[in-house]
């Protein structure tokens, strides 16, 4: 087969792009907004400041409720099978041609899957360029005040399933109004309710694990104030799943997932 | 750039196109990186030379400028908290760190499952980190020099047309003892390169 030639190249990409950037198809339908009793796993509220941790199973559905409006909650994902595949923001925006990560995108693994779909979303606004906090975030913005970082978190989430400070990557935070102005300054436009929430479809068995600490960005300075609660559910996916079937790159991505799960010893 | 300005040069290295390179760059001394023919691609990783679990971060980095583009006086911040270099120089501008490097794997969900065996970033990465005894789970987001990517304000996100042109350049200057990562971007699959890999050079000095 002959080489494309530099044209044929860019005319692709720019037929990509236009695809890409143009509104997905169809219509997502959302989770629902009431949970059915009978599909709950498990139940939790995590406390302003602290993180949570969980294996969950390929099909299982976690929920994240802003209770208050004033959280905003970061969160890391690996294979269970193989936490050498994470979760990669850039991946994420980048081949779903948008930082606006919401309802019916996916997060990405570094390895052309998808780890999670969003299959509900009433938040709207969620960041994957600014992370979460750090020590030096909060130094930053309380001064010499302690309060609880995400950083820490995530290094202590990580721990306790056996993993070490090389496994954490960038996050993604949920809650997290986070937009750039023409000049590329990061602006915190906030739009967050009490009540909303978001909910992860686990995609393949996952270890996640999530941190309930302000944002960096986030105006306020008054340190972690605000609990979120967490349901664990099942909810089958529906025949024509929206979250897959969307975009050529959530078909691909799903393509690469049916893939790996034929493999023996896979999730 | 003229002579003067290099008489401090202790190395002074041509990257092939498509290739990666790694190498030290003591604190104070100062990273030129050469787009020797525009429009390419240079995606970078750092590490503290002596602890290599410290590592560049982007989201960090972004964060404490409040601003979405890494540019001149971007403090480039590791994952602890720590300013590993400053961006001294910069005669393009567009420098992404949001986008990440390419990969044989994410190219088959972007541009097709053909494009699977096509040599790509994370390759050269791997192959980079190797000697110094990392692998895949120590590659993070990296940054993009001369890799024009915007974020818009209603979140669309794309790779466009490259900025530099031939010999524009980035410098930085360490502010730690640092292992300096690279992968000369093979892609052609969008124009980060111009369609068209080209070789850069990688200059670093006492001064600056």
């Amino acid at each position: 087969m002959q080489e494309p030639t530099p044209e044929e190249y860019r005319r692709r990409y720019e037929a990509l792009k236009a695809q890409g950037q143009a509104a997905p198809s169809g219509t997502f339908m959302p989770t629902p907004e009431i949970i059915p009793e009978a599909g709950v796993v498990a139940r939790e509220t995590v406390p302003p400041g602290w993180y949570w941790s969980r294996r969950l199973a390929r099909g299982e559905t976690l929920r994240i409720v802003n209770d208050t409006g004033r959280a905003s909650v970061s969160v890391l994902l690996w294979n269970a099978r193989d936490i050498s595949e994470r979760f990669n923001p850039a991946d994420t925006v980048k081949v779903q041609w948008t930082a606006r990560v919401g309802g019916g995108r996916l997060l990405l693994s570094d390895m052309g899957r998808a780890l999670a779909a969003i299959t509900g979303d009433t938040g709207g606004f969620h960041d994957c360029l600014a992370g979460g906090s750090t020590p030096g975030s909060n130094v930053r913005k309380y001064g010499g005040a302690f309060h609880r970082n995400s950083h820490d978190n995530f290094l202590l989430a990580a721990a306790k399933h056996g993993m070490t400070p090389r496994d954490i990557g960038p996050c993604i935070s949920f809650f997290a109004p986070v937009v750039t102005d023409q000049a590329g300054k990061l602006l915190w436009q906030d739009t967050r309710r009490p009540g909303q929430h978001v909910d992860l479809r686990a995609e393949m068995d996952l270890i996640i694990a999530l941190s309930n600490c302000p944002h960096p960005l986030d105006p306020e300075t008054i340190g972690p104030d605000a609990p979120v609660s967490l349901v664990l559910w099942q909810h089958p996916a529906a025949p024509e799943d929206w979250c897959r079937t969307a975009t050529a790159e959530a078909r691909r991505a799903f393509e690469n997932n049916d893939a790996y799960r034929a493999q023996a010893g896979a999730a | 750039m003229n002579a003067r300005d290099l008489a401090d040069r202790v190395e002074d290295h041509v990257i092939p196109a498509r290739a990666p390179w790694s190498g030290l760059v003591r604190r104070g001394q100062t990273i030129r990186i050469e787009d020797s023919h525009g429009q390419q691609a240079v995606d970078t990783l750092f590490y503290n030379a002596h602890d290599h679990n410290e590592r560049y971060d982007a989201q960090a980095t972004l964060a404490a400028q409040g601003h979405a583009y890494v540019e001149k006086g971007t403090p480039v911040l590791s994952n602890r908290g720590n300013v590993m270099a400053v961006m001294i120089a910069d005669t393009s501008g567009a420098h992404d760190t949001s986008a990440g490097a390419c990969s044989c794997e994410a190219n088959t969900v972007r541009f097709g499952h053909h494009t699977r065996y096509m040599h790509a970033c994370r390759e050269n990465f791997l192959l980079a980190l190797a000697p110094h005894g990392m692998d895949k789970r120590d590659i993070v987001s990296n940054i993009n020099f001369f890799m024009n990517v915007p974020v818009l304000p209603n979140g669309d996100l794309a790779i466009v047309d490259g900025l530099s042109k031939p010999g524009d350049y980035v410098e930085l200057r360490a502010a730690m003892d640092l292992l300096c990562v690279i992968s000369n971007c093979p892609q052609v699959n969008n124009p980060c390169n111009g369609f068209n890999p080209t070789p850069i050079r990688v200059i670093i000095r006492d001064g600056g």
